[in-house]
């Protein structure tokens, strides 16, 4: 039998090629990336951090990193709680059960782009199957993704009916992990429903929802096609995410350079909320 | 007050019949093991009288109240689980403590009384600990703490040591006796171990096929089985059953060997019956029945022989280091008074008519 200290490895080396080849690399040449700019004359040199400096007095940058943050201060809480709901919905038993699952989780078999699409139609103003409703019942049309102080909200709403049934599967499956024992010690000590939620459910749901919220959050930040295909960063830049900036940059202005920076802080801001994430939801055990 | 009592009990799961209707009534500080093979509706019965599951007909009593329809947390009752079922987030504190908590008690009494009973089960220093961090015992303890800082009207306990090691079930087996004797709480005890039963309990109810076959203490149970199912439950190695025919005063086998009859073969000449014999009943002698010994397996204290009489293996278990050899004949007694009888057919006890 052969083995050495090499074996393991071994055995990690093409989850580890795939690791530096997709993603290690291309962060190092983004993050190389970010330190050049083109000339006049069409060749690349090294600036340092001019393009750094240059978006620091950028106010197109600066509302996109708040509309970015504002996203995402809404969406990633939004998706975890709907998930948690629905996981919750779905956990017992219920006639007609697997189909309520297949319904939640059906989100996920369609694509991005072809669901953006699709919601296009749906909410569109005169096409749009929403907008009749909501007239024939007397609210009357809404611009959702046409209008400026909808539009967020609209890729938000978009967004969580792809995600949560995704998410949901996470959660139902650390809602399984629970021993029922646990829940009927805690209904002989006098619990509630509610206080069995609260006092069992929701501290041992930690881990997976940890999980659940950091995936999520680095997700979103990186959330573009519904974007590009809905609202261009429209109207008036009120859904223009970083992601999208970033790809304007690159393939509308062609000032590589600053895509690269604009994507480098996004990586950077993403580290920094997905740990503090982590710490919030440690258990206490952990903690100790 | 903390008596309890069960009339006409009966549970089904769909067409399932688990619990056939079950009549149990227990004392106010009584001890009563519930014991059976898996699948008899021992578990069932603590379950519905912990009001984890939901009885389809009959009454239950608990401190003179009806609680039959009553949520668990209106029966005032404490369970220790199998596998403990301590909150994993909380410290053995935190755990002990949290019935209290929810009944909104203030917080020196809550710490006042988990003290308290850390005390009496050795807890002390483990308080701060997460059960994670605890060994099987200790967790036993802390969920048997947890139940003791509640001072139920009932303690249940689920098989509760069927998961430690069979050195540890030992000890914690005897601190359970101690703990009961200290407390002098009603408690109800399932266990699938008849050691435990008999060990811990003032009295055994022994359960087969969601019925209680028969009831009793410890003792009584195992002098005089009401039939064969319990005799051959209680005991270890079990009880020995041979069948025959009563023919004048002894019981002969198919084969025609003769076997002593015992006190209850008065009146029922011809009668086709279980013959039954505890390993340790059955001694060496001069004059008997003889059989050829199969398998000898010393234990230390004891000699266990396998003895083949009328075709059928009998377990001996000689209280001596006795010299055995396979192949030898061995001539056998059974004292009268310890020669059990039973319906061949249902296997009801015989006892010998006047």
């Amino acid at each position: 039998m052969m083995s050495s200290r090499w074996t393991p490895f071994l055995f990690l080396a093409p989850a580890l090629a795939g690791l530096l080849i997709f993603r290690l690399v291309p962060i190092g040449v983004a993050v190389g990336g970010s330190l050049t700019g083109v000339s006049l004359m069409g060749d690349l040199r090294f600036v340092g951090a001019e393009n750094f400096e240059y978006l620091l007095t950028d106010p197109q940058f600066w509302s996109s990193l708040k509309i970015t943050l504002f996203f995402n201060v809404i969406i990633n809480p939004l998706q975890l709680a709907v998930a948690f709901a629905l996981a919750m919905l779905v956990f017992r038993p219920l006639p007609g059960l697997w189909l309520y699952r297949t319904l939640l989780v059906l989100p996920m078999a369609v694509s991005t782009g072809i669901s953006a699409v699709l919601f296009g139609l749906f909410l569109d103003g005169n096409l749009g199957p929403l907008n009749g409703f909501l007239e024939w019942i007397g609210v009357g049309a809404q611009p959702f993704h046409r209008g400026q102080d909808q539009a967020l909200y609209t890729l938000i709403g978009i967004a969580t009916w792809k995600g949560a049934g995704y998410w949901m599967l996470f959660l139902l499956a650390g809602l399984y992990s629970i021993p029922s024992t646990v829940y009927e010690a805690a209904t002989i000590d006098g619990a509630s429903a509610w206080q069995r939620f609260r006092y069992v459910t929701l501290p041992l749901m930690r881990k997976p929802m940890a999980f659940v919220l950091v995936a999520d959050t680095a997700i979103n930040f990186l959330f573009f096609a519904p974007v590009y295909i809905l609202t261009s960063g429209g109207p008036g830049g009120a859904t223009s995410l970083l992601m999208f900036e970033a790809y304007r940059s690159a393939f509308t202005f062609s000032d590589i350079g600053r895509s690269l920076a604009i994507s480098t802080i996004l990586l950077g801001i993403i580290l920094v909320i997905v740990v503090l994430e982590f710490r919030l939801l440690r258990s206490p055990e952990e903690r100790a | 007050m903390s008596t309890m009592n069960i009339e006409n009990l009966r549970k089904s799961f769909g067409e399932t019949e688990i619990l056939r209707g079950i009549d149990l009534d227990v004392g106010d500080g009584e001890f009563v093991a519930l014991v059976g093979p898996s699948g008899c509706g021992k578990s069932t019965l603590l379950r519905l009288i912990a009001g984890l599951e939901v009885a389809t007909s009959g009454r239950l009593v608990i401190g003179g109240r009806d609680v039959t329809a009553l949520p668990p947390k209106e029966r005032d009752v404490a369970m220790v689980f199998q596998n403990y079922a301590l909150y994993p987030h909380m410290t053995v504190r935190s755990n002990m403590g949290f019935s209290l908590k929810l009944r909104g008690a203030e917080k020196a009494e809550i710490e006042r009384k988990v003290t308290e009973a850390a005390d009496v089960l050795g807890l002390d220093t483990l308080l701060d600990r997460y059960p994670g961090q605890l060994s099987g015992g200790q967790r036993q303890r802390v969920a048997t703490g947890r139940a003791i800082v509640r001072d139920p009207k009932l303690f249940l306990f689920d098989e509760p040591l069927s998961n430690l090691d069979a050195k540890l079930r030992v000890q914690m087996r005897t601190e359970i006796k101690a703990l009961h004797q200290r407390l002098g709480n009603t408690m109800i005890y399932v266990t699938h171990d008849q050691i435990e039963a008999m060990t811990l309990a003032d009295r055994i109810v022994v359960m087969h096929s969601g019925r209680i076959e028969q009831e009793g203490a410890p003792l009584d149970l195992y002098d005089r089985p009401a039939n064969a199912f319990v005799g051959g439950f209680l005991g270890s190695p079990s009880m020995n059953f041979i069948k025959g025919h009563i023919r004048g005063g002894s019981v002969v086998t198919d084969d025609g060997s003769v076997l002593p009859g015992g006190e209850a073969v008065g009146g029922h000449e011809g009668r086709t019956v279980l013959w039954g014999a505890r390993p340790e009943s059955i001694v060496p002698a001069t004059e008997g029945f003889s059989g050829m010994i199969e398998v000898v397996e010393p234990t230390g204290p004891d000699t266990q022989l396998l003895v083949r009489v009328a075709g059928q293996p009998l377990v001996v278990l000689l209280r001596s280091r006795t010299p055995a050899t396979p192949g030898e004949k061995i001539t056998m007694t059974v004292s009268p008074s310890e020669i059990h009888l039973f319906d061949a057919d249902h296997g009801s006890r015989i006892e010998a008519k006047p």
